[in-house]
């Protein structure tokens, strides 16, 4: 499945070391940290789900399945939050 | 604290350490359709170029360098600008947290639509009476009470945040309740303030409008008696309840020229849209140039500075500081501001105890 980062619905800037994303839905402040700031960069860059595991597998010396996983679950916490959407969504 | 209280408050500490501007308002022009007896902005330039869209997509690029995330547009009447929904949208495709303040009255069907196909983060509407006659009156136009509930209503049918705001006065103080509960029947918020300024150049007509000091405990009480009901109910409470919360208890006072500040209609940088402080203008040098300029630290220099009176204040818990009501009625940004230490005597007298 594809997400997309919600660019024309939230606000969002990263300050340091961690991005602040304002939902306007429901007017919530979320601090998205550790791992979630690289896929929040290459979702704000394009990329898709899959252009996104590529690049982390090149960026962390961890087994596939697991990277995998970790990304589908930040996905869905991001999207749980409603900062990404999937793209028939 | 909830999570939401948190995260805010993290942002705001580390944003101010390290000199972050995070928070800029730009009054984008100081004209405007209403007369509202307690307007603080007087015209500094009449007829003065304001700034272009050009020059705003500008400021908007420096800003966003400078890690700015929330952005107001206030006034004036901002959305009396020709070119209002292009600079928004200027700025919402820079990713920035739009918010609004207006007097509501310009806003029909057609610009609520547009507003919030922008996805502002909210918009703040004044409104001053629960009587339409009586907001009518003291705004100077008939039909402003209707037309800025009718816009609060639609654009929350549209699903932007509204919050409607109150400016708490001698005269329409007892309506506080009512706007309140007019806000929440039309899903928004509410939000309102016992401070009244004198203007931006030390006009004090406004000021013939505070409460008295009878008036201001009555006040308090109404919050005193509020804050035990929302207590009981386990109500969320998203008013301001009581004084604002004093980030800086070193020096008694507030972020201004910090983490945030005001540009005007003409590009002149302020610490806050009330401090009399010129930081430069940013038609004649950059953003950040200003804002890590020789004034800006001069500024922050006297900020930083304890108030003598303040420090030794035995009021100092019911009492959060604005020193722009220091500059403009004190002429001292460091001195107590008498309507400051008015309004502490008067919560402390009846609370007993701070609210928050």
């Amino acid at each position: 499945m594809a997400y997309r980062l919600k660019k024309k619905e939230i606000a969002y800037r990263k300050i340091g070391d961690e991005y602040f994303v304002l939902t306007p839905d429901d007017n919530m402040l979320h601090n998205v940290k550790g791992a979630g700031v690289r896929i929040m960069e290459l979702l704000d860059d394009g990329k898709d789900e899959d252009g996104i595991l590529q690049v982390l597998l090149e960026e962390y010396d961890a087994p596939a399945a697991e990277v995998e996983a970790d990304l589908a679950s930040l996905l869905a916490e991001l999207a749980e939050k409603g900062i990404v959407a999937r793209n028939d969504g | 604290m909830s999570p939401q209280e948190e995260i805010y408050r993290h942002l705001i500490y580390a944003t101010a350490a390290r000199r972050i501007p995070v928070l800029v308002m730009c009054n984008l022009t100081y004209r405007c359709p209403l007369c509202c007896k307690h307007c603080f902005a007087e015209d500094p330039e009449p007829g003065g170029e304001e700034l272009s869209l050009a020059e705003y997509a500008s400021l908007f690029d420096r800003l966003v360098a400078m890690n700015t995330f929330f952005l107001t547009f206030s006034g004036g009447e901002p959305l009396a600008r020709a070119d209002f929904l292009d600079i928004m949208a200027a700025a919402r495709e820079r990713h920035f947290a739009v918010r609004i303040f207006t007097g509501g009255s310009l806003i029909d069907e057609r610009l609520a639509a547009e507003i919030a196909s922008l996805h502002p983060s909210g918009v703040e509407i004044s409104l001053h009476a629960a009587t339409p006659e009586l907001h009518d009156d003291f705004v100077g136009r008939k039909g402003t009470w209707e037309k800025a509930v009718a816009a609060a209503r639609r654009l929350r049918e549209l699903g932007t945040s509204v919050v409607l705001k109150m400016n708490l006065m001698n005269f329409n103080y007892t309506e506080m309740k009512e706007v309140y509960e007019l806000s929440r029947s039309l899903g928004g918020a509410f939000r309102y303030s016992p401070c009244i300024s004198v203007t931006n150049k030390g006009g004090t007509a406004p000021a013939r409008l505070r409460m008295t000091d009878e008036q201001l405990r009555d006040y308090f009480r109404t919050l005193k008696d509020w804050v035990v009901a929302f207590s009981r109910d386990g109500d969320a409470c998203d008013e301001e309840i009581g004084p604002p919360v004093r980030f800086n208890k070193r020096a008694l006072s507030c972020l201004a020229g910090a983490n945030n500040c005001s540009i005007d209609p003409y590009g002149t940088v302020w610490p806050c849209v009330s401090l009399p402080f010129d930081l430069g203008n940013i038609r004649e040098k950059p953003f950040a140039e200003i804002w890590g300029g020789e004034e800006a630290e001069r500024f922050r220099a006297l900020s930083d500075v304890i108030a003598e009176e303040c420090a030794n204040c035995d009021l100092d818990r019911y009492c959060s500081r604005c020193p722009a009501f220091s500059m403009l009625e004190e002429g001292d940004i460091r001195k107590a501001s008498r309507e400051y230490c008015r309004f502490a005597r008067a919560a402390k007298e009846v609370l007993r105890r701070p609210l928050r």
